[in-house]
């Protein structure tokens, strides 16, 4: 054993001596034979405290960790269905009843008095031509992409970049959900106003015209270069009468508008 | 099994040099760093002795001096890779096993257990002996000698703590004032100093013995 004897001569007093082999003098106690066993176990049982407490085995983790998944994603999907379900039909409702269309052709929602319920057979509202608008049959009336792609804009509604540079308007509470909803019977329709709302650009028909009142800052139209006191000619390839509806979302790569007495074709520019 | 084989050793190994020693402390060391259990268990047998006696003249009771003893060994086979063998390795073992002390000292304290040991000591930790005077008449010599070393030990368990356990460490289990020091985490000079002091209050109380 190192160190077991003091190694400096100490000058020690009669009485120190004295005490010092009184002190020596004392028996000394020993550890009994079965000590190292008990060491031994009381590593083993500190082993076992840390494994308890830090070192779960890892298919209890792995299992626990799969039933909070599996209950997070049966609650989503149960809110999903519940709330997703319910969602759009006050929102088209609204947008019927505070918004009708002039003149519309087509309607899906008319006085709400057709029942709303799942489109059983599957196929897409107005896909057979009710829901007036010069193109409203060709255009999709809902996609099916992640609706977290969506650009959402401030003044309501969203715009969706589609493929080949086009813009893809749905207004605001139109969401597929809501489409699902509709009678195979009657589609939607819906003004042209309330999608140029989407680009930010507020409008009013004046005549057979639809004149720019405003554009709303670092929105879709203004990016597109769309001014105040422009006329809007057209959306894409559809022209814009008073009469024009669409159905739940317009693909546009341009929007033509008539300045100065000149028609210029403005590309829609998401970025 | 390495328990079979150092169970029956002792702490005779105690007695050796002290280089050959320390070389060999650090080699039993390093072995169990490797997972030698043979080399722990050496080590475990070769400082049992010194360290429970001299917890057990600390604390005061022998059945906590080898509750700490145990746990000392325990201690220091988890924390074995923070020893540096740079210092002596009876110098980390003596003071993990001072800490632990210390700290079951002030446990007694703070939950006001009454030890053996309190039982003799007030307020300000001086020592007050209660002891009858012993009216028998002519003792043989073991029994004075048995006798003797239990007004010691009652001294040396009355000592303050800061007292003690110096003591203890220079005159019991022979250590170095520069061990000592490093053990207790204390200067040379204030090491000293308490060691002087301690030899002062023990001669006050075992003066008849001197």
């Amino acid at each position: 054993m190192d160190g077991a004897k003091p190694e400096e001569i100490e000058e020690l007093t009669g009485d120190e001596r004295a005490l010092s082999e009184l002190l020596h003098g004392l028996n000394r106690v020993d550890a009994p034979a079965n000590f190292y066993t008990r060491v031994k176990a009381r590593i083993s049982d500190g082993d076992t405290a840390k494994r308890s407490a830090w070192g779960l085995p890892v298919p209890v983790y792995a299992i626990s960790l799969a039933v909070v998944l599996v209950f997070l994603g049966a609650v989503f999907l149960l809110g999903e269905s519940i709330w997703g379900s319910s969602k759009g039909v006050p929102a088209v409702a609204e947008l019927n009843q505070s918004k009708p269309a002039p003149n519309r052709v087509g309607t899906g929602l008319a006085g709400n008095q057709q029942p709303v319920g799942p489109n059983t057979d599957g196929q897409l509202p107005g896909s057979n031509g009710e829901v007036a608008g010069t193109n409203a049959a060709q255009q999709p009336m809902f996609d099916k992409r992640n609706p977290a792609e969506r650009l959402q804009q401030p003044g309501g509604g969203s715009i969706e970049s589609a493929q080949n540079n086009a813009v893809q308007l749905v207004p605001r509470g139109f969401d597929q959900n809501a489409m699902r909803q509709i009678p195979r019977t009657g589609g939607p329709s819906l003004p042209v106003s309330i999608f140029l709302d989407a680009l930010g650009i507020k409008a009013a028909f004046e005549g057979e015209h639809l004149k720019v009142s405003s554009v709303r800052g670092e929105s879709v139209g203004d990016r597109s270069g769309v001014k105040a006191g422009d006329m809007i000619a057209a959306i894409g390839d559809t022209k814009i009468t008073p009469s024009t509806t669409f159905a739940g979302s317009i693909k546009a790569q341009s929007v033509t508008v008539i300045r100065g007495g000149k028609s210029i074709k403005l590309p829609l520019s998401v970025s | 099994m390495a328990l079979d084989t150092t169970e029956t050793m002792g702490a005779g190994g105690s007695q050796s040099a002290v280089p050959e020693e320390r070389l060999s402390d650090h080699a039993l060391i390093e072995a169990t760093r490797r997972g030698d259990e043979t080399a722990f268990a050496e080590v475990v047998c070769r400082y049992r002795g010194p360290i429970t006696n001299y917890l057990y003249r600390f604390i005061g009771d022998y059945e906590e001096a080898l509750d700490l003893s145990q746990e000392t060994f325990v201690r220091l086979y988890f924390a074995i890779d923070r020893y540096h063998t740079e210092f002596a390795f009876s110098t980390y073992l003596y003071r993990i096993a001072t800490n632990l002390a210390i700290s079951e000292l002030r446990r007694r304290k703070r939950r006001r257990l009454l030890s053996l040991t309190g039982l003799f000591q007030n307020e300000i930790d001086e020592g007050i002996d209660f002891e009858p005077p012993d009216q028998r008449s002519l003792p043989d010599e073991d029994l004075v000698e048995s006798e003797r070393n239990r007004h010691i030990e009652k001294a040396i368990a009355a000592l303050p703590d800061k007292y003690r356990a110096p003591i203890v460490l220079r005159e019991i289990e022979e250590r170095s004032y520069d061990e000592i020091a490093q053990i207790l985490g204390l200067g040379l000079g204030t090491t000293k100093s308490r060691i002087s002091r301690a030899r002062g209050l023990l001669k006050e109380k075992l003066r008849k013995y001197l």
